[in-house]
């Protein structure tokens, strides 16, 4: 099993501020009410998706 | 940990496909599980599916984003863009490895017997135009007469699709039979494609086509789990090069945008613990391995 082997120096902050941005873009998505649409599209077959119609 | 991801990926297709019920129902499931998107490429017309497809989601919102303007609704897709996002920012292609189930499809057909060929790294390219254009431009930009988008990638190409959904639905509901046309032959003839390609080549959907992929390839710089090359003590073997199912050649790239971090250069090849995994820069190592042949006890 892998064990933690460094001190943890050097440590990025980049995918910490990348994760953060998206996490906000995700929370004004739902704040604009988005996933209700994802959930709209997504209980309905999609016929052209599967290749038909 | 080979096993361990095999374990990993059946989990996460389970997970993503959990609504059985369509033997009785006839239908997809239609539940309040599916705002939640899925992390791999699953299609959410596949008659188990209960969670909803990113990469369809995004195509969709933008295809009725006329609309939606109009009415003063701004459904730009950031929800599902910002979902892909955290889990890129976590784990970029990692999600390849471990949670998508056409790319758990695609190893499982490659371990048919048979003469294995490699795919030409150029194509690689192709997914990132696959993703600017088949689902982010051309579902906005071209409307029906009625102002309305399509979803491009899976109406004309995306093989899961077909796989998942088209087939089990025509089995399911008879009269969708008689709505075949040359849409569903074309789908068709792109999932022969790749399942073809896939037996006499390692995932090659994912290496050149896959849109989902492209997007998490984009965090391959700034991800925070993810694979790192110690020069020091690679003796240029190359013994990780032939076990990568992606063709990642780690010690010439380390943060090649195709690594997909399923571990087996680390736990499979590497003799001398040239490689280990880094979580937010903290570093995990499988094993000390072996001192390179030339280099002294001291240093």
């Amino acid at each position: 099993m892998p064990t933690p082997s460094a001190s943890g120096k050097n440590r990025p902050i980049a995918p910490f501020v990348v994760i953060t941005i998206f996490a906000l873009a995700m929370t004004i998505g739902i704040a604009l009410d988005e996933p209700r649409q994802v959930l709209a599209q997504a209980i309905r077959i999609c016929l052209s998706c599967i290749g038909i119609g | 940990m080979e096993y361990i991801r095999k374990w990993v990926q059946a989990l996460a297709t389970l997970l993503s496909n959990s609504s059985w019920t369509f033997p009785v129902t006839r239908n997809i499931y239609q539940g309040p599980v599916k705002v939640l998107c899925s992390p791999g490429l699953n299609c959410y017309s596949c008659p188990a599916a209960s969670l909803a497809c990113p990469i369809g989601s995004i195509q969709q919102l933008l295809g009725n984003l006329r609309f939606g303007l109009e009415a003063g609704q701004y459904h730009l897709g950031l929800y599902v863009v910002g979902f892909m996002g955290v889990l890129g920012g976590f784990f970029g292609r990692m999600v390849c490895g471990w949670m998508c189930p056409f790319g758990l499809f695609q190893e499982l057909l490659y371990k048919l017997p048979g003469r294995k060929w490699g795919v030409p790294r150029p194509l690689r390219f192709i997914k990132f135009a696959v993703l600017a254009l088949m689902v982010f431009i051309l579902p906005y930009a071209v409307a029906d007469q009625f102002g309305a988008g399509e979803p491009w990638f899976c109406k004309y190409l995306c093989p899961a699709g077909t796989l998942e959904a088209g087939i089990p639905m025509l089995l399911l509901q008879p009269s969708l039979r008689q709505t075949i046309g040359w849409l569903f032959v074309n789908k068709m003839f792109w999932l022969v494609f790749f399942i073809g390609w896939s037996v006499v080549a390692s995932r090659p959907f994912c290496r050149t086509t896959c849109p989902l992929g492209a997007f998490y390839a984009l965090f391959a710089r700034v991800k925070l789990v993810r694979l790192h090359w110690d020069a020091s003590r690679c003796t240029d073997c190359r013994a990780c090069h032939a076990v990568c199912p992606m063709g990642v050649e780690i010690d010439r790239a380390p943060e090649d945008t195709e690594c997909i971090t399923c571990l087996k250069c680390m736990n499979q090849a590497c003799q001398y613990g040239a490689i280990s995994l880094r979580i937010g820069g903290l570093e995990l190592q499988a094993k000390q391995g072996r001192q390179r042949p030339n280099q002294s006890p001291a240093a």
